[in-house]
Formats: structure tokens, sequence, C-alpha cells
């Protein structure tokens, strides 16, 4: 009997609990601070700061194998299933209508992913294999669902940190992109004014899903689970016929597996995962990443001016980095800065959305080679 | 170690394939834009004929 009471009294939380646990609900706390004081990325930080709470509790077996949040982690995240269904509601949402009427701003959305490729090297450099440079670089194209996907496929053991830099720096798009946009402009630039875009009408916004799918898959066939998907929640929304699928894709679904996915990536850091040099690494890489992805989509506008009649204004390059809209909005506000008659925003929204077709495919590229 | 033969060439791939995708993906939908206009200006002609 005194040996049931002793194993028993051993299996209390309190007295397994380490510094490392601790210091995990320090950041845990962290992260709920930023979501729920400062707004920051509220829909993912929370779940994802909840997770590492609950995760960080001795003995609740929540991360052991048939444990909830193992099964939320290994089914809905090891196994691909949430991001694709992520960006199948992000598809229901997307108005490619900037990008169609202006398609050469395609070319801004891939010359962000510029600065995924400074980062990757810049991880080996730092001494991180091919498979988690690849991972840590793609957080320079500040889309969230990707990040996730190509680092549960290529390092699941950096999922935590890659999935809270990505979200993190995203919310500090309005930080990031002004100072760089500024250093690459002159005023005269940033004042520029474009031209007015024209009307996209049903039917080329109805096809335009089934024709990037047809060119972006054929040539990047690992692609395909977020483009996909990202495409057919395009085609439900621009169709109209579908409204209860449409409805469903961008609020109720993506709402439950947001939960799942950020308490499964939550759940993943661990101390013993989390608590190391790398992380601190990931963190100051993935910076840098985001600001090349600005320079490039700021520098390669420069450049396309020098060939196009109808020019652009460079500050639109900016938002090739995803984080929809928000880049678009921060173009928008500097634009208006340098000359209160320029209305940007919808011009930005093209290499935005490009952006994330962007990330999707240079993400399915570093799968193709790599894995 | 790092392959950095490896590396380089994994990078060059990604950069030259995202321009290419998207590139192509540019072409695409501008030729298509073309020819949703040209019906689009074609429908009212016929409508008043």
């Amino acid at each position: 009997m005194l040996e049931q009471f002793l194993e028993a009294f051993q299996g209390i939380g309190i007295l397994n609990l380490t510094w490392g646990n601790m210091v995990m609900w320090v950041i845990a706390f962290a992260l709920l601070y930023l979501a729920i004081k400062k707004g920051v990325e509220p829909l993912l930080l929370m779940p994802i700061g909840f997770g590492i709470f609950a995760a960080n509790f001795p003995f609740t077996g929540l991360m052991d194998k048939g444990g909830l949040f193992y099964i939320f982690y290994h089914y809905g995240i090891e196994n691909e299933l949430i991001p694709p269904l992520i960006f199948l509601g992000l598809g229901a949402m997307t108005d490619f209508g900037p990008v169609i009427a202006n398609p050469k701003t395609f070319l801004l959305g891939a010359a962000a992913q510029i600065g995924v490729y400074v980062a990757f090297f810049m991880a080996l450099l730092l001494g991180f294999s091919i498979p988690e440079a690849a991972s840590i670089g793609i957080i320079g194209g500040a889309d969230g669902p990707t990040t996730i996907y190509l680092t549960a496929n290529l390092a699941p053991h950096l999922l935590g940190a890659t999935a809270v830099a990505a979200y993190s720096y995203m919310a500090l798009v309005p930080i990031i992109i002004p100072p760089i946009a500024k250093l690459l402009t002159t005023a005269k630039e940033r004042a520029m004014v474009m031209k007015q875009m024209r009307e996209v009408g049903k039917g080329e916004r109805v096809v335009y899903p089934l024709l990037a799918s047809i060119v972006i898959i054929l040539l990047v066939p690992k692609s395909a689970p977020l483009i996909a998907m990202f495409m057919l929640g395009n085609l439900f929304m621009e169709s109209g016929v579908v409204e209860r699928l449409t409805n469903v894709s961008r609020e109720a679904l993506i709402n439950i597996v947001t939960i799942i996915l950020g308490v499964g990536i939550g759940a993943t850091m661990s101390a013993e995962n989390f608590l190391n040099p790398k992380t601190i690494y990931i963190f100051i890489l993935g910076v840098i990443a985001f600001a090349f992805a600005v320079a490039g989509g700021v520098l390669i506008a420069k450049l396309m001016n020098l060939f196009i009649k109808n020019k652009v204004n460079p500050l639109i390059g900016a938002a090739g980095v995803s984080a929809v809209p928000m880049s678009a909005r921060v173009v928008q506000i500097m634009g208006r800065e340098a000359n209160r008659d320029n209305f940007l925003l919808m011009q930005a929204m093209g290499p935005n959305v490009a952006g994330v077709i962007g990330t999707a495919v240079a993400a399915g590229v570093f799968l193709n080679i790599i894995k | 170690m790092v392959d950095w033969l490896n590396a380089l060439t994994i990078s060059v791939t990604g950069i030259v394939s995202v321009f290419l995708v998207l590139g192509i993906l540019s072409m695409v939908v501008g030729l298509s834009g073309r020819y949703f206009i040209r019906k689009e200006k074609e429908q009212p002609e016929q409508s008043k004929e």
C-alpha cells in the first residue's frame, strides 16, 4: 500500500516540473500576451501559445503516441492534411482580379522569393543541414501554411520555431517593409501614380484557377497539394454556384483546422526541442529572409520599369512578400505618404497574391529536389 | 559537412523555376485576358447588328 502511495505521489506533476518546462511556459505566456493584448496574429499565436503551455506539463501524455495533441500533430500536420485545407480556405477568400488585370506583377511575386534563397544559404553557413536550411529559408516567403507544410516534410523537429518565426514576422510586416523599401526607392519613385487597372469579368475569373493549376502543377508537380486546394477554393468562390462550399471553406473549415494546426504546432515545442541556439538562429534568419524578400521585390520592379511601357511604382514589389493583405496595405500607406493622390492598394494586391503562389512553387521545388 | 555544389544546384534550380513558372503563368494569363477583352468588345457590336 505504501508502495502504491509512493508511486502515485511520484506521478504528481508538480514534483516533475523542470526548469525547461517553466521557460517554455514563459514563452507560451509571451505569445498569449502578444495575441491577446497586442493583437499579433491572434488566430494562430493563441492556439500555438496554449499548445506550448499545455504540452509542457509533465506526465500528461498529450504528445505520447495516441495522446490528443499527438493525434492533432500526426494526422493534421505530419500527414500534410491541414496546410492544404488552409489553402482551400485562402483560395475561397482571395481575389485574383488585380493579378489577372496586370499579369506582369506575377514576376514581382517571384522576385520576392529571392529572400528564401538568401536565407537558405545563410542557414547552411550557420551549420544547418540542407533540409533544415530549406525550411528556414521558406520563412522569407511570409506564408505560414507553406512554411509549416515544407518544414513538416523536411525538418519536423524545427516546426515550432519556423512556424512561430513565420507568423511573428508576418505580423511585423509594417515594421520590416518601410525602411527597406524607402532605402531602395527615391521619393519620386514612391510618388508614382500607376495606370488604373481594367475590370476583370466573371468568365476570366472562373477560367483563371484552372489555367493557373495547369501551368503550375505541370511545371512543379510537388506543389500540387497546396496549389490544387488554393485554386479549388478560388473556383468555389468565383463560380458563384457553390455558396455553401465557399462559405464553409473560408469560415468554419479554416477556423477548425487553424485550431488543430496551432495546438499541434505548439505541442511540438517541448523544452528539449526548442531551447537551443538553433532556435535563435532561426529567428535571426527569418528576419534576414524577410528583408531580402522585400528588397528583391522592389529591385525587380525597378528593373522591370526599364523595359515596360506602363511603369509600375517600385513600392508594389515589396508586396510580393505574401502576408496577404498586410503587405499591400503597408505599400498603400507608403504610397499615400509620398503622394496624397496615390492609391496603390489594388495594384499591390497583384504581387501580394502572386507571392503566395511563388512561395508554394518554391516549396514544391525544394520538395522535388530534397525529399 | 555541407555539399555546397548540391546547395548551389538547389538554389539555382529553385529561383529559375519560380521565375519560369510565374513568367509562363503571366504570359498565359495575359493571353487569356486579351481573348476575353476581344470577346467583350465583339459582343456589343453583335448586339447592335
